[in-house]
């Protein structure tokens, strides 16, 4: 891993199109701003693997869901003629 | 909002099927441009109505059916009513107002609980125009990534 050492103001470029800029800092927390093309998404890390996480395990219980939903019986749902 | 009851009927019919039997209908293809987050590598989706069951849906990749989840139209859902979608994921979609975006809510069940959660925390907000999509964060702490369905039920 590459490791800066960067102050309050200070950016940091990546490739061509992509600053990360130190706007606040202190020894707890940093608060940075990402200047980035639109092609490249940004997430909080831990946020994202939890995506990951929710979403393979959303695939795993796909047939179970399914059968829960065998015991269900679909009453009137105005809203998503609306919204469909 | 009432969505759905329990099936007490003792009729032949639906409880004598398997989830796999259910037809689908009314599918539409999508693309997700970032790919969907832990199968990052599929981009292509199917969307189809599950026959008799809506308005649950299954979300299905194209290229690898194997890959497949239920899910539920956001519109339904109150809690996800006047959620706001970061304007950069808007702008990503070509899309001005969110209220022009369909957006899909992932579900999964607990094994140990057999509770149905909805992932209210992360969308799949698409263009419906262009088809094209992402799943996005909604940057609230009140919104869960597993929000018990019931919630919704009366």
């Amino acid at each position: 891993m590459l490791i800066l050492t960067r102050k309050s103001g200070e950016s940091i470029r990546i490739g061509n199109n992509i600053i990360i800029s130190i706007l606040e800092g202190s020894t707890a927390q940093l608060k940075i701003g990402i200047d980035a093309p639109k092609s490249v998404a940004v997430y909080r890390n831990e946020i994202y693997e939890k995506i990951q996480e929710q979403n393979i395990a959303a695939n795993a219980s796909t047939a179970e869901i399914g059968n829960i939903l065998l015991g269900l019986k679909k009453v009137n749902t105005p809203a998503i003629e609306e919204g469909r | 909002m009432s969505l759905i009851t329990e099936n007490t009927s003792t009729e032949s019919g639906p409880m004598n099927k398997t989830f796999e039997d259910l037809p689908l209908q009314t599918s539409k293809h999508v693309s997700l441009i970032q790919g969907l987050p832990g199968f990052e590598h599929l981009h292509t989706f199917i969307i189809a109505d599950i026959q008799d069951y809506a308005p649950f849906c299954v979300l299905k990749s194209a290229d690898q059916p194997e890959i497949s989840m239920l899910a539920i139209n956001a519109k339904l859902l109150a809690i996800c009513k006047d959620v706001i979608v970061p304007e950069r994921e808007l702008d990503i979609l070509g899309i001005q107002k969110i209220t022009e975006a369909d957006q899909y809510i992932i579900l999964k069940a607990d094994p140990r609980t057999q509770e149905i959660t909805a992932n209210v925390k992360a969308p799949l907000v698409f263009n419906p125009k262009s088809g094209m999509g992402n799943q996005v964060v909604i940057d609230d702490p009140h919104l869960s990534m597993e929000y018990p369905l019931k919630h919704e039920l009366s």
